[in-house]
């Protein structure tokens, strides 16, 4: 494969992944954070 | 008052869209058809130039699509927080914003790529098209910063203004190679003296693939400013 292209399509993966995966950990902290408060 | 009524039946419709699993599965089942078309239908041939990073244009245009979309919503939701103060609205324009930054940054980025093989340049400063989407890239990048030096502090109002007038840089930057002579960027739809070669059923997955993705984070991203909500309005009521 074209080096430039699996660069772009890497970085794409990895960019979009990094700040999926770190909404998804954020949200869960917050979630646990909100059952700690109401328990 | 009737405006408020139909708004009030589309979100209605439109918010548990955004946190169901169909579009997650959407999103993941659309995105591995477009990398198999990607990969396996389209041409590495466009403007006559035959490489194989051409094919970071289906996810450059759709990523551009889709970027030009969500800064649309934090606009809708900068001016409906505006009108009707619905805190939704405030956090539909936040999530829109932040989940379009990221979108736009990918845009310029594949897109400098793209550049490098079809006009043997990462940037051109002459390209009108370039540097206005370049100028929509920091306007957003303010209204972030904007919106996190304000939020909390009853000052969601400035974001919002913020939201509203920054977005007239959008379609500027769509209409620019209509508006202006452009140097490197054609203007390809409706214009039959320009052939990009691009396939319109990889486009159209891609596009479909990457809106699906971002409805999908855009869903994450109000909720987790509801559950902050939740948990600041619980220790309010705590004293803690």
């Amino acid at each position: 494969m074209e080096p430039l292209l699996l660069a772009g399509y890497t970085t794409l993966f990895l960019v979009l992944f990094a700040y999926l995966f770190r909404l998804q950990r954020r949200l869960a902290a917050v979630e646990r954070s909100l059952d700690d408060l109401r328990g | 008052m009737r405006f408020g009524r139909l708004l009030a039946k589309v979100v209605g419709v439109l918010h548990p869209l955004l946190y169901s699993r169909a579009v997650a599965w959407g999103a993941l089942v659309s995105g591995v058809a477009s990398f198999g078309l990607v990969f396996g239908v389209a041409s590495d041939t466009m403007y006559g130039i035959e490489h194989g990073a051409n094919l970071i244009a289906y996810w450059h245009i759709s990523m551009a699509w889709v970027g030009a979309v969500a800064l649309g919503a934090t606009f809708v939701g900068s001016a409906l927080y505006l009108h009707y103060r619905g805190q939704f609205w405030n956090h539909l324009a936040h999530s829109a914003g932040e989940v379009g930054f990221l979108f736009v940054s990918l845009t310029l980025l594949t897109g400098s790529m793209w550049g490098r093989v079809v006009w043997n340049s990462w940037w051109e400063w002459t390209d009108v098209r370039l540097v206005t989407f370049l100028v929509v890239w920091f306007v957003y990048a303010g209204y972030l910063f904007v919106y996190a030096s304000t939020a909390g502090s009853g000052g969601e109002r400035y974001a919002a203004v913020y939201g509203v007038v920054g977005f007239v840089t959008v379609p500027l930057s769509y209409l620019s190679t209509r508006l202006w002579v452009p140097t490197f960027h054609e203007t390809t739809i409706a214009n039959p003296g320009v052939s990009a070669n691009i396939d319109p059923l990889t486009l159209v997955v891609s596009v479909v693939a990457a809106t699906l993705l971002y409805l999908y984070l855009l869903g994450l991203r109000i909720r987790l400013h509801r559950v902050e909500e939740k948990v600041l309005t619980h220790k309010t009521a705590g004293g803690g």
